[in-house]
């Protein structure tokens, strides 16, 4: 039989799998699988990355955009360190992504060789599973099952060590015909006794309310939640994560976070039953103002159930099986009219456009979303003193909102715009940061132009702090050989704006308030 | 409250590790630790005592099953599984305590195991409540040093 390289087997495994595109860094103890990858180049599209985080965002972006797991190769020691930020923000998020980590040869495994790090004693905690290889022989079946884990059940991160002596190892390639783990339940069904439970508490209730989250989008789920809105008549809210899930829809009463609107905590306030589905409820309300209120918990995650302590109503399910259940049932009329809606959603938007007024940065995401066509995907970063920026934006599609959520970190907005461009090459993709979370990652400018993709970058430089101010980031991005202006808020119109933004290439606006 | 748990996991490098950081991460101390292969070598049983705030143990343990490695978690209560745990005590009596030493070995059902010139071994097995009694009753009588497996645990057939 046919004796494959370690690092060809890396290929052949991941193009059986179906991967087209991995991003990464050339380094020591993986320099043989780049040795071998121009004889792949045609199969799978290696996107050189200039920093590990910035790969690890960059693949983050490409799977929340498209749904499609991101890929991740990159050195030991240093390299593998570096992409810890972007595995957290992964697994905060449930965003399924591989690592492949190279790791020193097994012989000095634990020996404080060149390069080591323990990356599987440093990942543990940030990812779903994460497995050293120690034969080539296993690195197939290890890669599939990585891939299997990452990407059912509750998604999220998982890191492949392979070590020197494996990839520069020959063997023979063995592909699993199937990935079965038998300590690994991805079988998660919903239980009748539970939903007969949900349904009887439902039928009783006056006022129901949905709250959806982030594990409300990972389904093909959007249909059943709009029937299931239009049938029972009842408002929903969204986290910050799920922005989009059902934008357009009439019951879509805005976002809950923890710096929402009165409007939105009335709302929980007036409801008798509360339906969250996919929701880490802990990181997005106040537990103990549920307190009193009848809870009913969907989540694909045992961990984030049962958050009232026994008074809730579990029920232990996929948000997709459970909401196309619930679109079945028959019509029940509640106390809701659709005049309280209305004015629900009115109030919302009022107080939206108030914040708007009073803040520049919002008022920004709100003009530039006003010019983008429906279909675009915005990124933006969680800034550490500001409110959540990007509900201020109108969004189409939940797969459209690329920011971090339950990690917040600064930085992730423009290399996961640039992942986007990669897995939605035909949709306008629109990075917007202020100047400080810019930094963060700013210089993967490069790899965007290399790969000479369309992506326009927004730049808020709040330039009143005196104390601490930014570059000039015109000058910085023309350095990068990227087209850039520089404007002021004040002087800012929206056909200039609009141009701007439509242009092809990597562009740079920096917006000076 | 104690909580004895017992943890069904493949027999593989890692996964010790992984459990312990669960309890690491929560501030929460583990009391025994008991780790061996089960009638399949591939596969191992940890059982693991600890206390603490009943709603964050349930915590953990749904994250013990989440864990990928890890087949099948109890919880056990007392009354629901056999639990047993091995102690071996090194004791020096004097001459005048040497057969009181034998004498409370006896009732206890300790086997002597090892006898020197100075000091005998014995070795017990037992519930908690019994081995700590018995390390009581022989500390005026010469105890030395002790070493103990922690508490090992299997489900009682239910009626």
């Amino acid at each position: 039989m046919k004796k494959f390289l370690g690092a060809e087997l890396f290929f052949e495994t991941l193009y059986k799998l179906g991967i087209k595109t991995i991003f990464g860094l050339p380094g020591g103890y993986v320099l043989k699988i780049y040795d071998v990858m121009p004889s792949y180049a045609k199969k799978i599209n290696h996107i050189l990355t200039r920093h590990e985080q910035a790969a690890t965002h960059m693949a983050d972006g490409f799977s929340r955009a498209s749904g499609l797991p991101g890929i991740i190769l990159c050195t030991s020691g240093p390299a593998a360190t570096n992409t810890i930020t972007g595995i957290s923000t992964a697994y905060a998020d449930s965003v399924p992504v591989l690592i492949f980590t190279g790791q020193v040869p097994t012989p000095f495994l634990g020996s404080d060789a060149f390069q080591e790090a323990d990356h599987i004693g440093i990942t543990r905690t940030c990812t779903k599973h994460n497995t050293l290889v120690r034969k080539t022989i296993d690195l197939p079946k290890a890669i599939a099952e990585a891939l299997y884990i990452s990407n059912t059940g509750r998604k999220g991160p998982v890191l492949v060590d392979m070590p020197k002596d494996v990839i520069i190892g020959e063997s023979t390639f063995n592909f699993p015909k199937s990935v079965k783990i038998s300590s690994y339940d991805d079988n998660i069904s919903l239980k009748n006794t539970e939903y007969k439970n949900f349904i009887n508490a439902f039928k009783i209730s006056k006022k129901p309310l949905f709250i959806l989250g982030r594990g409300a989008c990972s389904s093909d789920s959007q249909k059943h939640m709009r029937k299931i809105l239009k049938k029972f008549k009842s408002p929903a809210l969204t986290s910050i994560l799920a922005l989009g899930l059902i934008s357009g829809s009439e019951y879509d009463c805005g976002v809950l976070d923890y710096d929402s609107s009165s409007i939105s905590k009335n709302l929980i306030e007036e409801s008798d039953l509360i339906i969250s589905i996919g929701c880490d409820l802990s990181k997005i309300i106040n537990i103990k103002k549920l307190q009193n209120k009848l809870l009913a918990n969907i989540n694909i995650d045992k961990v984030d159930l049962n958050v009232l302590n026994g008074s809730d109503i579990n029920l232990h399910s996929d948000s997709g099986e459970f909401m196309k259940m619930l679109s079945d049932e028959n019509q029940i009329d509640f106390d809701w009219t659709d005049n309280e809606i209305s004015e629900i959603r009115n109030n919302y938007k009022i107080n939206i456009k108030k914040e708007i007024d009073s803040n520049k940065k919002a008022k920004i995401f709100s003009l530039i979303s006003r010019i983008c066509p429906k279909d675009t995907i915005y990124c933006s970063d969680f800034s550490y003193d500001e409110v959540n920026l990007q509900k201020f934006l109108e969004i189409s599609d939940y797969k459209n909102n690329l920011m971090s959520g339950g990690n917040g970190t600064p930085g992730y907005g423009f290399p996961a715009a640039i992942g986007a461009t990669f897995s939605r090459p035909k949709s306008k993709v629109v990075s917007i940061s202020s100047g400080k979370n810019f930094q963060f990652n700013m210089q993967e400018m490069i790899v965007a132009v290399e790969q000479k993709i369309n992506l326009s970058i927004v730049v808020i430089n709040d330039s009143s702090d005196e104390k601490y101010p930014g570059p000039n980031y015109k000058l910085l991005a023309e350095s990068f050989n990227v087209r850039a202006t520089r404007t002021n808020i004040s002087t800012l119109l929206e056909k200039d704006l609009k141009k701007f933004l439509d242009y092809k290439g990597v562009t740079l606006i920096e917006i000076l308030i | 409250m104690r909580h004895v748990i017992s943890i069904l996991v493949d027999n593989e490098p890692g996964v010790l590790a992984r459990i312990a950081g669960l309890f690491t991460a929560r501030g929460f101390n583990i009391e025994s630790l008991c780790v061996a292969e089960t009638e399949k070598k591939s596969l191992s049983r940890l059982t693991l005592v600890t206390s603490g705030d009943d709603w964050i143990i349930e915590q953990i343990i749904k994250r013990f099953e989440n864990m990928i490695n890890v087949i099948k978690v109890d919880d056990f209560k007392e009354t629901e599984s056999l639990q047993r745990e091995l102690l071996i005590a090194r004791v020096t009596p004097t001459s005048k305590t040497r057969s009181e030493v034998l004498r409370v070995a006896d009732i206890f059902r300790a086997k002597v195991v090892d006898v020197g010139t100075k000091s005998y071994a014995l070795e017990i097995t037992g519930s908690k409540d019994k081995l700590e009694a018995f390390v009581e009753i022989l500390r005026p009588l010469g105890l030395k040093e002790i070493n103990r497996t922690g508490l090992i645990s299997l489900k009682r057939e239910k009626n």
